[in-house]
This record gives structure tokens, C-alpha cells and sequence, in this order.
């Protein structure tokens, strides 16, 4: 009995200590921010590439052929009630799509959605994906994963329209690639091992392939 | 060589004990399932007030079993800590700024995530008050217990 009540008091010593640091996760559940879209597909049109802020990971340099003016394809769907389980801001915490699809960068393979768990803060869709560049030698490969979402924070108590990105509301998108480290990318100037990252502005956001 | 009844009291038992307990579970349900349902002041304020009466009982009784720190003691430090971190991160914006950074990065090793959020808001402060109580609380069980002895001599 004494051990059951030393372990008891053990584990719940522990579970407090770990309870504190959770409790300061989030105040709500994610909840939608975004006006539904009416399609299954959008085209989403690239602006120039923001200037990288001090200490950010370097551009990747186009390795996956994203640029200004590029146009990517991505398949969504609403994302499923197994988010509402996420614990994130409640500011940002957006209920929006999973990607079933996405064209436009080269070198991907299975794309899928993020961990729900860990949303991007705002983000209308995130993806990961397995990346391989063709266009180097040896081959870059590594991590691959990009989102989409309003730069200026959500309003409270509307909803916000993707259909206005670039026109009514600066959007961005955000893309990272972690290159795996085993692997040197020879691109001038050489592309190291670890992030690189490049942000564009969404020019534009529509409707169908 | 210290003598009374504080030589002989216990590490332990200011936090594991009814009250402590019923504010941990009031903590978490609040957490995970009241302000998923309604969000409004008073699930905000909820785990505020657990968190000011638990943190001292919580703090003190690891002071204790690690360090085998005074009641008396361990109960001060416990209340001052709690006291003083409460009012820092509702009353100085970098203070919380920090906090959240650090939770950020201790999160994730705990499966917790990365994302947290600490709004500073002085209407919190209100809950400071809840740490005396606590302090009142926990020096009732310590002395209890150390009392129970002589009283059956």
C-alpha cells in the first residue's frame, strides 16, 4: 500500500509538472477562419520573393522551380474533425484543408498534410513532402514544406476569403526544404546542408485545375 | 541542531492532499474540455486561480522531498515563486515573450508542441491573492501532521 501511494504521489508530481507547461498552450480550439471554398483545386499565382529578414535560412534558389510568377495546383479537402483536438492560439489556430495534391514544384513525391498537432499559425493549407532535385549534381534531397496564409492577423469574429488573396488581403506563401545532411546540393553558390526557405507573395488565389 | 515541531515534520504532504488535487483536476478539465465549450472570462480566469493555489503547494513539496527544505521554508519560497513569476508574466509583456519562447522549445520534448500563448492581462493579478491561501493551506497540513504526535502523547 505504501508503494502504491509512493507511486501515486510520483506520477502525479510528474503529471503537474507537465500539466503547467501544457496549460499554457492555448485558451481554444481551432475554429474556422476562412469563407469555405467551392472547389476542390486552386491555382495559386506567385509575387516576387520577400527579402529574407537577418538569420533567416538562405533561398533555396529555386531548386524546386517555384519563382516569381510560378503557379501552383493544389488539391484540398476540409480538414477533418481530428484537428479540433489541436491546442494552438486560439488567434491563429485556423481550421482549414488537407492537401490530397499538389503540382507546380518539381522533384516531390507523396505530398500530405502536416501534422495536425503542429499547425501553422493561420494557414488556409500546409503540405509536407518528400523532395528530390534533378537539377543538381549530386542530387539535393531532403524535407519538403510549404503553406499559404494571410500575412496581417485574422480578424476576429469574420471569416477571411482566400478568393481576396492578393487583391483585397496580402497572402503569403512559405516554403521550406530541408536538405538533407548527408548530401552537399552543388548549386552556386553551394547550397549547405540544413533549411532554406523562401517566401513568396500569392499574386493571386482561384478557383478550379 | 534545530529543535520543535519543524524537526520533525515531513517533506511532504502540503501538495498531495485534497485541495491541491481537486485544483489539478479543476486545471485540467478546464483546460480540455470547459473553455473548448464555452471560452469566456470565467474559463479564463479558472485556471489562473488553480495554478495560483497548486504552483506553492507544488513548488514547496519538491523543495521539500528534493532538498528537504523547512515547512515553514519551503512554503515561503513556494508562495514567493508563484507570487512573483505570476505578476512578472502578466505585467511585463518581454517576460511573457521569454516564457513562451522557453515553453516553445521544452514543449516539444514533451509531445506538447511548439505553439503556446501567454496574453498579459493585469486583471489576472487578481488571482495573486489565491497564493496566501494556498500558503495558509499547506502550513495547516504540514502543522497537522507534525501537531498529530504531541497531541497523542
Amino acid at each position: 500500500m505504501a508503494l502504491v501511494k509512493r507511486t501515486a504521489h510520483v506520477l502525479t508530481l510528474g503529471f503537474t509538472a507537465f500539466w503547467l507547461v501544457a496549460t499554457s498552450r492555448a485558451p481554444g480550439p481551432v475554429h474556422p477562419c476562412f469563407v469555405p471554398l467551392e472547389a476542390k483545386k486552386v491555382r495559386i499565382a506567385l509575387g516576387a520573393a520577400m527579402p529574407a529578414s537577418p538569420g533567416a535560412a538562405p533561398s533555396c534558389q529555386g531548386l524546386d522551380d517555384l519563382r516569381e510568377g510560378a503557379v501552383i495546383g493544389v488539391g484540398l479537402i476540409p480538414s477533418s474533425d481530428r484537428t479540433a483536438r489541436v491546442r494552438v492560439d486560439q488567434d491563429d489556430a485556423c481550421l482549414g484543408y488537407d492537401v490530397t495534391e499538389l503540382t507546380g514544384p518539381v522533384g516531390l513525391s507523396q505530398p500530405h498534410s502536416g501534422d495536425p498537432r503542429y499547425p501553422v499559425p493561420r494557414a488556409l493549407f500546409e503540405s509536407r513532402a518528400h523532395f528530390s532535385s534533378a537539377s543538381s549534381a549530386p542530387r539535393c534531397a531532403g524535407e519538403y514544406h510549404i503553406s499559404v496564409a494571410p500575412v496581417n492577423p485574422l480578424p476576429r469574429n469574420a471569416l477571411v476569403d482566400p478568393l481576396d488573396a492578393g487583391h483585397r488581403e496580402p497572402w503569403q506563401l512559405r516554403r521550406v526544404i530541408r536538405v538533407d545532411t548527408t548530401r552537399v546540393c552543388a548549386l552556386s553558390p553551394a547550397l549547405p546542408p540544413g533549411d532554406c526557405q523562401d517566401i513568396f507573395e500569392v499574386r493571386s488565389l482561384e478557383l478550379g485545375p | 541542531m534545530s529543535s520543535g515541531p519543524e524537526a520533525s515534520a515531513p517533506r511532504s504532504g502540503e501538495f498531495f492532499a485534497p485541495l491541491p488535487l481537486a485544483a489539478l483536476a479543476l486545471l485540467v478539465v478546464n483546460d480540455v474540455y470547459l473553455k473548448a465549450k464555452f471560452h469566456n472570462f470565467v474559463t479564463g480566469k479558472l485556471s489562473d486561480l488553480a495554478v495560483c493555489f497548486l504552483m506553492p503547494l507544488f513548488l514547496s513539496e519538491l523543495l521539500g522531498l528534493t532538498l528537504g527544505i523547512a515547512p515553514r521554508l519551503r512554503l515561503t519560497m513556494g508562495a514567493a515563486t508563484t507570487a512573483v513569476l505570476f505578476s512578472v508574466l502578466e505585467v511585463v509583456p518581454s517576460a511573457a515573450a521569454w516564457s513562451v519562447n522557453l515553453l516553445s522549445r521544452i514543449g516539444p520534448h514533451l509531445g506538447l508542441g511548439c505553439h503556446y500563448a501567454m496574453t498579459a492581462d493585469i486583471t489576472d493579478l487578481a488571482c495573486v491573492p489565491v497564493v496566501l491561501l494556498a500558503y495558509g493551506y499547506g502550513w495547516r497540513r504540514v502543522l497537522g501532521v507534525v501537531r498529530a504526535p504531541e497531541l497523542s502523547a
